[in-house]
């Protein structure tokens, strides 16, 4: 073999080497960073009348790990978890105030708000029923959150957050984990900012790079 | 001295169009941008406001219907006393007459608690649209370096508009672009 068909043969195994290792990510602080940034297309945000929406959908992988980062765990166990994230679709969504309205009313669960009364109710809404508010849509079906978890931060910070969690509910699961894109839809009777989607593409959801840093 | 004076005046000429023109371009840079929109086009033809109200339309058809289901309630018991009233005992009738009153007051309670909720999600679904309407035209006016953008109403606020200033049709169409 010539130098020069080992050099191209070496120069084909670096690139190829190159471009797994893009798939992978080697710490958590580094995933949660690519999941966050928006070139990636898995965490949009709107801002409407000062308020601003953001929604990170958290792939299965991520929760698995999430749920086994503190123990050491096998692969078996890692792939099993795994499959049972994969069987639903999992959302952060995050309410805050942008910057110019901050100085006005720093914590979003004060904003408009004008009674005790009111911010009760939409405490109750963002804790029991925004179930009634969030759904996410597919070509042929709309899902509602089949759990939903509100985090009160007790003004330690001026966001909320809540997780949602989407299953296939006894429709076809096919559906809501094969179609092309599927849209988040929040129709914002809390905050008045009106119906907001948020769209996001199976191919991008399919690519999140594989994680390489689980606790062996 | 002649050739002195001569460059003076050149001096002076150049240096007065000089100032002229930074004038003209400062009085310029100062004066503000100002735009209009056909404010009933927007609600009329913006996706989100359409959405908006097909959403409450369909709860309101909801809400007829449970007043519809109170209503033949009531009327159907009502009815059954007016024509049975000769064969029914009197304890019958004093039971079938507290119960229609209880109808009744059901029916009353219902509707003015749905009036009240129905007003309530209508003022938020269409101040919902209103606001991302506001928050883009915020934006677009930022992007476009537009100072004032003046809204029109039916009671005629602004009575004539020059073509050139109308951006009514450019928001409308970069709106629904970002509504889904």
């Amino acid at each position: 073999m010539s130098m020069f068909r080992i050099y191209q043969i070496s120069v084909l195994m670096a690139i190829f080497c190159y471009s797994c290792k893009q798939n992978t990510i080697s710490s958590e602080q580094d995933y949660y960073k690519w999941i966050g940034d928006k070139s990636n297309h898995l965490t949009l945000s709107k801002t409407i009348a000062g308020v601003k929406i953001t929604v990170k959908f958290l792939p299965p992988e991520y929760l698995a790990y999430n749920e086994l980062k503190n123990r050491i765990s096998t692969k078996i166990i890692r792939d099993s978890l795994t499959k049972v994230y994969k069987r639903s679709r999992t959302f952060l969504v995050s309410f805050s105030l942008d910057d110019k309205t901050n100085k006005e009313a720093p914590d979003i669960m004060y904003r408009d708000i004008s009674s005790l009364e009111d911010y009760n109710q939409r405490f109750e809404d963002l804790t029991f029923n925004i179930g009634n508010y969030l759904q996410l849509k597919t070509a042929n079906n709309i899902y509602v959150p089949v759990l939903h978890t509100f985090e009160n931060t007790y003004g330690i910070t001026p966001n909320r957050s809540i997780y949602l969690v989407f299953s296939s509910n006894g429709t076809s699961q096919d559906d809501l984990l094969l179609s092309s894109k599927i849209e988040l839809v929040f129709n914002d009777l809390i905050f008045s900012t009106g119906i907001s989607y948020f769209s996001f593409d199976k191919s991008e959801i399919d690519n999140t790079p594989h994680i390489n840093f689980w606790k062996r | 001295m002649m050739k002195i004076s001569k460059n003076l005046l050149q001096i002076v000429l150049v240096g007065g169009i000089l100032v002229c023109f930074a004038f003209s371009f400062w009085t310029y840079l100062r004066t503000p941008k100002i735009a209009f929109v056909r404010s009933s086009v927007i609600i009329e033809n913006y996706q989100g406001m359409k959405e908006a109200k097909t959403t409450f339309d369909q709860k309101s058809k909801e809400w007829t219907k449970n007043i519809d289901t109170l209503g033949a309630r009531y009327t159907r018991l009502n009815n059954y006393l007016i024509n049975n009233k000769g064969s029914l005992s009197k304890l019958e009738i004093k039971k079938l007459e507290n119960e229609i009153s209880q109808k009744a007051s059901d029916y009353k309670s219902y509707t003015t608690e749905i009036d009240k909720i129905a007003k309530d999600e209508n003022d938020k679904l269409t101040q919902g649209a209103f606001n991302q309407i506001n928050s883009f035209i915020e934006r677009y006016s930022k992007e476009h370096n537009i100072d004032i953008v003046i809204g029109t109403t039916l009671s005629g606020s602004v009575l004539y508009g020059a073509d050139k200033i109308d951006i009514t049709d450019k928001v409308l169409e970069g709106l629904n672009k970002s509504y889904r």
